[in-house]
């Protein structure tokens, strides 16, 4: 597949994103069912990106690890799967669609700003363990953008009865706890990762702390829950949201704005 | 005692705890090595209020699976601790055909109770290569070596960017910083003759100035260039390699003129006469040393397993039935 191909691609994905995301707002305010036509267009979506992540692996003969627009698309690709699994297997994730196909556009329209240029992979990169790091990391922002999309929702929401909130607090909770256990296999697989390639597992590095602070506040959320049995509901979906912030400000802010060695690596 | 206890194990402590190690964590990374010693106090807030909690939390201890999650994260800030006491971080520069030396060793990093083993590494350095694609980007690197055991048996091993080697208990990995070397043999007055090598500064980052101080056996100050016949391609793959190049030395300083020599070719000056025998590359090596990282990892991955569990037998998938949007929402297939 040649660059223009690519970006075309990717192009017809971020236009079908917006069509989604009018697709299900009218669905909704008509009092209709969206997850049929909305999972089904997603999947259409997928396919697009699938298409794209692979073609430009073949052409480029490395994968989708290093440049900010390498990251851009294989993001989208892999949390508009995880989020079709998600929504697939807990139905109360789906009411979160509109705002989730909204946040891909917008990382869509992002990844068309950036250059698609590739730059060569580092030898160190040639490392099984950074695949598992990377798929981690994928999982946990997979799973806490429908866990924070469905937190907003009840945010905004709230007060009132348009949803079975208790189901929908539940999906918040369940989602945002598999994130942590996959963010806690990212930090174990990339302190593997850096020990092979560099001779330490861990150095304090920029995207190291943020990664490590984003898994400590999960952490001290989980542990607030348990505290604060009688907190309101909201403090947790806004710490939850919150939470989502922190992890895409590490993942796509603070990679390209350091100079970590394993710069842009998610 | 009990009162204590119970105050050590409050989830609010545990609140601040990591609330704390949020702030210092962002500190380390701020002001680095020297604010680690800030990791502490949260680190062992948050040990002795787990290290209660298990104590006086029977509910606590009934959850097998968050139980061992918990304990493994004690042992696992446990072997962390015990590593920075036992580690060793430092560099090496090796050249080409010449055994490792000790004394060499620039220390990073020195645990309190670190046993200094480093007698006991023995290694002889092979031929190297560095290649290169097209427009200067670092490509592979080829190390081969000869590891000799405690027994004086030899083993020929080949390391690069994603394979370094264990001797003595040290790990050794490639870096990215290597160079030219010269290997040179002095004669003095009386005709002994001693070998001996001088590393130019780190190649192609400092092509532009390879330069060197040598301080002769006769005690003599001299400066060394080397000067390389061929420039390096920019838009073909290139090779660094010590084999097949052309090159000559310029040695200046002291009491003699500026003078030049090929390989083979003697100068005389103060005290002796220099001859440049050949051209060899070094390798930096990064040298780690952490008997404790296999539990680490083994604790790491238990706790990480306890987890999972804990929040398999947590929670279970909502039951499609369950989902029953009041208006708008949506209602499982």
């Amino acid at each position: 597949m040649s660059m223009a191909v690519e970006r075309t691609t990717l192009v017809a994905a971020v236009a079908g994103m917006a069509v989604v995301l009018v697709l299900d707002v009218l669905l909704r305010r008509q009092g209709r069912q969206a997850w049929p036509a909305v999972s089904g267009a997603l999947s259409i979506i997928l396919i697009l990106l699938t298409a794209a992540v692979a073609g430009r692996w073949l052409r480029e003969s490395q994968g989708p690890f290093l440049t900010l627009y390498d990251v851009l698309l294989s993001n989208l690709f892999s949390l508009t799967l995880v989020y079709l699994v998600a929504a697939w297997l807990v139905p109360a994730l789906r009411n979160s669609s509109a705002i989730v196909v909204g946040f891909l556009g917008v990382l869509g329209i992002w990844s068309l700003t950036e250059s698609a240029v590739a730059v060569p992979l580092p030898a160190t990169f040639d490392n099984p363990w950074l695949w598992l790091h990377v798929t981690a990391g994928k999982l946990f922002l997979g799973l806490c953008l429908p866990a924070a999309a469905t937190a907003l929702l009840l945010l905004v929401h709230s007060g009132r009865t348009l949803f079975d909130g208790g189901e929908m607090d539940a999906a918040v909770w369940l989602t945002l706890s598999l994130a942590f256990v996959c963010h806690s296999f990212m930090l174990i697989a990339g302190a593997i990762w850096a020990h092979s390639a560099w001779g330490r597992y861990w150095a304090w590095d920029s995207l190291e702390t943020w990664t490590f602070i984003t898994w400590l506040c999960i952490a001290l959320l989980l542990h607030a829950r348990v505290t604060f049995r009688r907190m309101p509901v909201s403090y947790g979906w806004s710490a939850v949201v919150a939470i989502f912030g922190l992890a895409i400000l590490t993942f796509l802010g603070v990679p390209f704005l350091s100079v970590a060695p394993h710069k842009g690596v998610m | 005692m009990r009162t204590m206890l119970n105050t050590m194990a409050s989830l609010k402590l545990t609140l601040a705890g990591l609330a704390a190690l949020i702030v210092n964590s962002f500190a380390v990374s701020q002001w680095s090595d020297a604010a680690l010693p800030w990791l502490v106090i949260p680190l062992t807030l948050l040990a002795c209020n787990l290290l209660a909690a298990l104590i006086v939390r029977h509910a606590f201890r009934q959850q097998g699976a968050l139980l061992l999650f918990h304990v493994g994260l004690l042992a696992v800030l446990a072997l962390v601790a015990a590593g920075v006491l036992l580690r060793f971080n430092g560099s090496v520069e090796v050249v080409e055909g010449t055994a490792f030396d000790p004394a060499g060793v620039t220390a990073r990093g020195t645990g309190w109770l670190h046993p200094n083993r480093l007698q006991r590494v023995r290694f002889n350095q092979g031929p190297l290569e560095v290649r290169y694609l097209s427009g200067l980007r670092r490509d592979t690197t080829h190390s081969r070596i000869v590891l000799i055991r405690e027994d004086g048996a030899e083993f020929d091993r080949e390391i690069g960017d994603r394979q370094g080697f264990t001797s003595g208990g040290y790990r050794f990995i490639t870096t990215f910083n290597k160079g030219y070397s010269v290997l040179l043999l002095w004669r003095d007055a009386r005709g002994r003759e001693t070998l001996g090598t001088v590393n130019f500064p780190s190649f192609p980052e400092f092509d532009w100035k390879q330069l060197n101080d040598w301080i002769t056996p006769a005690g003599e100050t001299l400066s060394l260039e080397l000067k390389l016949a061929e420039r390096i391609p920019e838009d073909s793959p290139w090779t660094l390699k010590s084999r097949d190049v052309r090159y000559e030395v310029g040695i200046s300083g002291g009491a003699q003129a500026d003078a030049s020599v090929r390989p083979g070719e003697s100068i005389a000056v103060a005290g002796g006469e220099i001859t440049l025998v050949d051209l060899r590359l070094w390798m930096g090596y990064r040298i780690d040393y952490n008997p404790l990282l296999p539990w680490l990892l083994a604790a790491a991955f238990l706790s990480l397993g306890a987890l999972a569990v804990h929040m398999a037998q947590k929670f279970r998938a909502p039951r499609a039935t369950d989902v029953v949007p009041a208006r708008g929402g949506e209602q499982a297939a």
